[in-house]
């Protein structure tokens, strides 16, 4: 019988801990707490005084007395009438003089206190998923599975961001493989469309519309399904979508403590790691044995990893993502419970998106480069400006430049 | 938000208040919740996402009494407190309580105890909690997001919450003591046998001293009761603080005979903790009081208590500096060596030295 493994606890003091294995997390939980505590069930309703005197050790009686003594409505407020948006003028709690001081203030300088609709969207990602159930039971999640916390960085894009980049944060099942992670990444990268297209604007591929964003998500869950997927890339639109990107470079892989943990599913997917792993053999350059495995054969709970430690995401052989585990716990009642909707987004940043230059209205469509019509370079069109602006009335490129589609990064607000 | 202002002071005062209540009954934690209404801590017009980060960070703050190296009755206060605290809590579904893994054994044997010593309401009180679903059981306490540029917030350590740290007795416990002397014991009839005089042993052999284990015993129970001294200094000292802000002139001459002789206690005190201050232009190589403590905050600069020199006058200042005295440089007893050499003396040569 193996020896218990410790728990997991810092190796940096309160910044990250040391390696430990996921699903030694899980089996020590599991170790320590008994059915009750790991059930999925509801609250478990008021029980016995016989059950309560086993337990502890008393009387009955004394069982009793206890549920009068000990029963929150004795720490409540007996005046049924109070509001809790109102701050008691007398309190003597310091919290609640601070609170006053700083909810005046705020009373002063705004006009309109109200949630604005990042804030609202924010709410709504952090909740959405409590306490969901699924149809099907067999698509419950079981007790005792484990649920990690991650937050996965924007690649850096913007010069504001460099000290507090932005991230989101995602919700995923120790027992789901890296692939539904990796598959559920959105990024803007994988959409992006190569090429250059000033001669011929017209053959760009279809631009990317909230619409077609929303396409594009439906055809990844229909791509499990081979039945629909087939007839589905007979279709002029479908297929144009996955002129995109992220069909053409399939590749990716996750990096976590030595391990590269590439995506082998397509015949398309190459080893992006191998050429880290050679040029770390190739001299000693002191990082150790660096391997490489599919991301396909592994779960969440298969992993060695550092809670709190940076790791990495690569995909489109050049577009990186750093990721940090922030925290691993028990799954609870209160969670999402259906197996189907991890991994769950619950927070994103909010990037606001580039406008069109000229009419500074709608969304940029097109950037150019040495473009002699244009102020700045480089500079962003939405699709009716740019036409409009390097375009004559047939049809004929005017001026001098060089025109690629462009995908903003906000487009997945 | 990174803290709730003002929150830990509450929390910090509700617990003092328990602490001298000297019980651990629920009843009277109950009573002082209501006093100070304690479930308004979440009041104030706040909207949901916000209440949301208040309440996890509120339940953060008062898990942390909950463990060691807290006392026993601290331990249970902050048991009561995240019971209240989990109940009033205006979030829909409720926010839980984070319990890391490294931390159950602790907790476990908290709740063992509480059953063994027949404090049924605070164990009826956790039974709850657990039934409740109150509890995410964690890898971490924190979520960790490789903030390492975040400053630490000095967290205050509240002395007198905490258990004296008891490191020397974790290590010489009565078992480790009654192994020595087994093998001591042992020790001594082998000695014996192997000498021609079999009653006792050859004086080449006599390499120990006969009652070391004797005058380690000795030795911890001197720690112990100097740690326990300290402890009880240093509240006498806080509350002798607040009498003196509170009664102006009467104590004085109450009590004055006792209170002259804690009062020359101290300076005795204060005299062998006092280092003198190098001159100006040996600036760099001030000279420091290095304090055996460890993790304390008294670890402020010691440079502030060379400014306050010894008044005799007056006699609220003497206890006022007597109370940083103590408050500030308990040093260790001094261990006589054979050469004399005091440890915390004045010497500067060997100050130098060791610079």
């Amino acid at each position: 019988m193996a020896a218990a493994e410790a728990a997991p606890d810092y190796e940096a003091a309160e910044v990250y801990t040391r390696a430990f294995r996921v699903g030694a997390l899980g089996r020590g939980w599991r170790r320590h707490l008994g059915p009750p505590d790991l059930s999925l069930a509801g609250e478990a309703a008021a029980d016995a005084e016989a059950a309560v005197a086993a337990e502890l050790g008393c009387a009955a009686e004394t069982a009793a007395e206890l549920r009068a003594v000990c029963s929150i409505g004795v720490l409540m407020s007996s005046d049924k009438e109070e509001d809790p948006d109102v701050i008691p003028e007398d309190s003597s709690l310091l919290t609640l003089q601070i609170r006053k001081k700083a909810l005046e203030k705020r009373e002063e300088t705004i006009i309109v206190d109200r949630a604005c609709r990042q804030e609202t969207l924010a709410y709504e990602m952090e909740s959405h998923a409590i306490g969901k159930r699924p149809d099907n039971p067999t698509d419950q999640v079981e007790e005792g599975e484990l649920l990690l916390t991650l937050n996965i960085f924007y690649p850096v894009i913007f010069q504001k961001h460099k000290d507090h980049k932005p991230y989101q944060t995602v919700l995923v099942l120790g027992s789901q493989k890296l692939t539904e992670l990796r598959d559920s990444i959105s990024c803007v990268s994988d959409l992006q469309i190569g090429g250059e297209f000033s001669s011929q604007p017209d053959q760009a591929p279809e631009h990317i519309s909230k619409i077609q964003i929303c396409l594009t998500r439906i055809l990844d869950l229909l791509r499990s399904n081979c039945y629909y997927w087939d007839s589905l890339k007979k279709h002029d639109r479908a297929s144009s979508l996955l002129a995109h990107l992220k069909d053409l470079y399939k590749s990716a892989f996750f990096y976590f403590e030595g391990i590269f943990y590439n995506d082998r599913r397509y015949p398309e997917c190459r080893d992006l790691s191998r050429t880290v792993i050679e040029w770390s053999q190739s001299h000693d350059r002191g990082y150790g044995n660096l391997q490489s495995v599919k991301m396909e054969d592994y779960t969440f709970n298969d992993l060695s990893l550092k809670i709190g430690f940076p790791y990495l995401f690569c995909h489109q052989g050049n577009c990186e993502h750093i990721i940090i585990i922030t925290d691993i716990r028990l799954i609870h009642h209160d969670d999402c419970l259906d197996k189907n909707l991890y991994p769950v987004l619950i927070k994103k940043h909010w990037l606001c998106t580039r406008k069109c230059f000229v009419c500074k209205m709608y969304t940029a469509r097109w950037v150019t480069n040495e473009d002699s019509l244009a102020p700045e370079d480089p500079c962003f069109f939405c699709d009716v400006c740019f036409r409009m602006l390097h375009y004559d009335a047939e049809g004929n490129k005017l001026g001098d430049f060089l025109a690629y589609p462009y995908v903003d990064p906000g487009i997945f607000n | 938000m990174t803290e709730v202002p003002g929150l830990q002071a509450d929390c910090e005062e509700l617990l003092g208040a328990f602490r001298e209540a000297d019980t651990v009954r629920f009843e009277r934690f109950a009573e002082l919740w209501r006093e100070r209404r304690f479930h308004t801590v979440f009041y104030g017009r706040i909207r949901a996402l916000e209440r949301n980060k208040l309440t996890k960070k509120t339940l953060e703050v008062a898990q942390q009494y909950f463990l060691p190296p807290y006392t026993f009755q601290i331990r249970v206060g902050a048991l009561y407190l995240l019971y209240g605290l989990y109940n009033t809590q205006l979030c829909q579904p409720k926010q839980k309580i984070r319990v890391a893994l490294k931390d159950w054994p602790e907790i476990h044997k908290f709740q063992q105890d509480l059953i063994d010593s027949q404090h049924y309401d605070a164990a009826y009180i956790f039974r709850t909690l657990r039934l409740a679903r109150a509890f995410h059981f964690t890898a971490m306490p924190k979520l960790l997001n490789y903030r390492t540029k975040k400053k630490f917030q000095e967290s205050e350590c509240k002395e007198e919450f905490k258990d004296p740290s008891n490191r020397v007795n974790s290590l010489i416990t009565n078992d480790v003591l009654e192994e020595l002397m087994n093998i001591h014991d042992h020790y001594q009839k082998m000695k014996c046998v192997i000498s021609a005089d079999k009653s006792q042993p050859d004086k080449a052999l006599s390499l120990i001293k006969d009652d070391f284990v004797v005058t380690l015993k000795d030795i911890t129970l001197e720690h112990q009761e100097w740690q326990q001294k300290r402890m009880k200094l240093f509240i006498n000292a806080k509350e002798t603080d607040e009498i003196t802000n509170k009664k102006e002139e009467r104590t004085f001459l109450e009590s004055e005979g006792s209170e002259r002789a804690n009062a020359l206690a101290r300076i005795k005190y204060r005299s062998y903790s006092a280092v003198v201050e190098a001159s100006k232009s040996r600036r760099h190589r001030q000279v420091k009081l290095e304090s055996s403590e460890s993790g304390s905050c008294y670890g402020k600069s010691p440079s502030k208590k060379n400014s306050r020199r010894p008044q005799p006058a007056r006699r609220r200042d003497e206890v006022q500096v007597a109370r940083e005295t103590v408050t500030r440089h308990i040093g260790m007893p001094v261990i006589m060596e054979e050469d004399n050499s005091d440890e915390e003396g004045v010497s500067l040569p060997k100050r130098k030295r060791r610079c």
